[in-house]
């Protein structure tokens, strides 16, 4: 219990400081004084003596926290459905990226926002709710592809994965390019650079994420019993089949609502459940709440990188979680294969 | 207190079971025997509820558990599954808890009374030092008595074990097997398990049931079931069985064609060639 308490203390501390990073550096520089009153003053609602850093409010209020907010979402989204995913699979290289839904997720996103919506407002909330029927959709394909009898083996799921993954970007790109984007865009987007700017992104995946947020971390004790296998979770008194669905849909709602404003960001749901095994074990109860936590600081700080290493200039994020990423999938996929043999 | 009648069960095009009537009394160990492939996993997957029988009935303490759910039915019978596969980085006390997943909702909150549960079904399966330990760092025996243990803890009528000696050596096997009789005795649970073993099946069951192509063949006390008629028609070798010298059981004696000095290399090796040639 006190293990569980100090784990919780100590990623909230992280996540609060990365907050305040990912706030305060940018290509244009804050001092911390300033971006303190800042804070302070918002706080109590009076905006007395402030004047001469109205720039700098704008900055953080109109820019930077939103960015930073979205972000955060999409990381702990990501984190969460990949410890999710990884136990609803039995499978430790599980990963929403690397199992193609979110490539279906952004090929959904793609499709929507190439439509002419009469409403700017009604296209926005259409965005994640088209990720999430593309999630599903690869999903089921992948799942149907991969498996073999009842059970997932590694090797045929990253394959189906990856298969249907690079259909799905292909397709992304072949319509981000005929809607006139340019091919800077497109690729950017494909890398996880599709951050979107301002509040009304972050107003609309919040709905989304709020309900796949409740139900993955309250799966724990769920997780838990599946990860004995099918028939001793039935023996158990889970209807596994239903169980597991419930937690597809859940993960596959907090992925595709990432992708769907932030673009496709790899690695980040393998990498994050992974270490946060190694430090306090496989109980999914603190798993699932650790990686949501841990996810958010992970990809704040990735992107806190993105916009520090070429600034002015602004990376992908996705360039800088699958630099770190992609040798931690090599190291991983050494060590399972190690443990099967 | 359990009871199948004329259960039928099977795959697509593969019925396995047929007609397959036994009953087990509270206290009562019985013990299911049978060649591979007489349908004993079949059997043990039915009365689980993971496959659904063709036709027929399972009853415990009078109730259709066919007609139940998963959670319902999992508070008549617990299973004791195979040691092998488990979670690694379990540690063995979340386990053993996992035992209360029937009573438990999906958010599986656990009640002081749950721990304590936890707690004497450790004692019980003589575990309580290694709460904290690893299950992937146990041995195949200490793995058995965590599954054990996580059965205990499901508060069930009827217990279903699943080879429970199989990758055990001499002493584990008798240890797992003597907390087995204990438990039935004491706590009066219908104790129902598949193994493979016909000589601790005889020292260990109160009544033999011998499978055979997923049918009963004969079912009653081990000497009465144990016979070398019976197991020469069903495992298609000859066998002799003796008194136990101290208990008076069956004691089976495989056969051995090298001892008798009647080794059929020639024949073996023509039929082997003459298949691998093709």
């Amino acid at each position: 219990m006190n293990l569980t308490i100090r784990s919780y203390l100590v990623n909230v501390l992280l996540l609060i400081a990365a907050l305040l990073l990912s706030v305060a550096v940018g290509s244009v520089f804050i001092p911390p004084g300033t971006f303190a009153r800042i804070l302070l003053s918002s706080m109590r609602l009076s905006v007395g003596t402030i004047d001469q850093a109205e720039t700098f409010t704008a900055i953080i209020f109109r820019i930077r926290l939103p960015h930073t907010i979205l972000i955060m979402l999409a990381g702990a989204s990501l984190g969460a459905s990949g410890a999710v995913y990884q136990g609803v699979f039995r499978n430790p290289l599980a990963d929403p990226y690397l199992i193609g839904v979110a490539s279906g997720a952004g090929l959904g996103a793609v499709l929507a926002m190439s439509v002419d919506w009469p409403q700017e407002l009604l296209g926005l909330y259409t965005v994640p709710a088209a990720a999430y029927l593309g999630a599903l959709v690869t999903i089921l394909l992948v799942y149907q592809l991969a498996r073999v009898g009842k059970t997932l083996p590694t090797t045929s799921m990253i394959l189906a994965g990856v298969a249907i993954s690079s259909f799905a970007s292909s397709l992304m790109s072949f319509l981000l390019l005929r809607s006139g984007e340019r091919v800077h865009q497109a690729l950017s987007w494909i890398m996880g650079g599709g951050v979107l700017a301002g509040w009304p992104p972050v107003l609309a995946v919040i709905p989304y994420m709020a309900v796949g947020f409740v139900v993955l971390v309250l799966s724990g004790h769920v997780l838990n019993v599946l990860q004995f296998g099918e028939e001793q979770a039935q023996q158990l008194g889970i209807n596994s089949e239903r169980a597991k669905l419930i937690l597809i849909l859940a993960a596959s709602l907090t992925t595709a609502a990432a992708v769907a404003f932030s673009g496709l960001i790899g690695f980040v749901g393998l990498i994050v459940p992974h270490i946060y095994r190694l430090f306090y074990g496989s109980d999914y109860r603190r798993l699932v709440p650790l990686s949501l936590l841990g996810g958010g600081t992970a990809l704040l700080l990735a992107d806190l990188l993105a916009r520090v290493v070429l600034a002015p200039q602004v990376l992908p994020v996705g360039i800088v979680t699958a630099l770190a990423g992609a040798p931690f999938f090599l190291w991983v996929l050494r060590r399972s294969r190690n443990e099967t043999t | 207190m359990l009871e199948t009648s004329n259960l039928c069960a099977g795959y697509l095009k593969d019925p396995v079971l047929q007609d397959v009537n036994l009953d087990v009394q509270p206290g009562e160990v019985v013990a299911v025997v049978g060649p591979n492939g007489a349908g004993k996993t079949t059997l043990v997957r039915v009365l689980s509820g993971v496959l659904k029988p063709a036709q027929g009935r399972v009853f415990i303490q009078r109730r259709d558990v066919t007609r139940l759910d998963h959670t319902s039915r999992a508070r008549f019978l617990a299973v004791v599954p195979q040691a092998h596969n488990l979670p690694p980085d379990f540690t063995v006390y979340q386990t053993v808890l996992l035992g209360r997943t029937p009573y438990l909702g999906w958010l599986g909150h656990l009640s002081e009374g749950d721990h304590r549960l936890v707690w004497e079904a450790l004692d019980y399966t003589h575990i309580t030092d290694m709460a904290d330990r690893l299950v992937g760092r146990l041995s195949g025996g200490e793995q058995q008595r965590v599954l054990l243990a996580r059965a205990l803890v499901q508060n069930t009528a009827v217990l279903l074990l699943d080879e429970p000696t199989t990758y055990l050596d001499l002493e584990h096997q008798s240890l797992t097997l003597n907390l087995i009789r204990v438990l039935a005795s004491e706590m009066q649970k219908a104790v129902l398990m598949v193994i493979h073993d016909l000589n601790l099946a005889a020292l260990y069951a109160d009544r033999v049931v011998l499978l055979h192509n997923g049918q009963v063949v004969t079912a009653g006390r081990p000497g009465e079931v144990l016979t070398e008629a019976n197991l020469a028609a069903v495992y298609n070798t000859s066998v002799r069985v003796i008194p136990h010298p101290d208990y008076g059981t069956p004691l089976i004696l495989p056969d051995s064609s090298y001892q008798k000095g009647l080794l059929i290399t020639e024949s073996v090796q023509a039929a082997g060639c003459a298949g691998a040639g093709q």
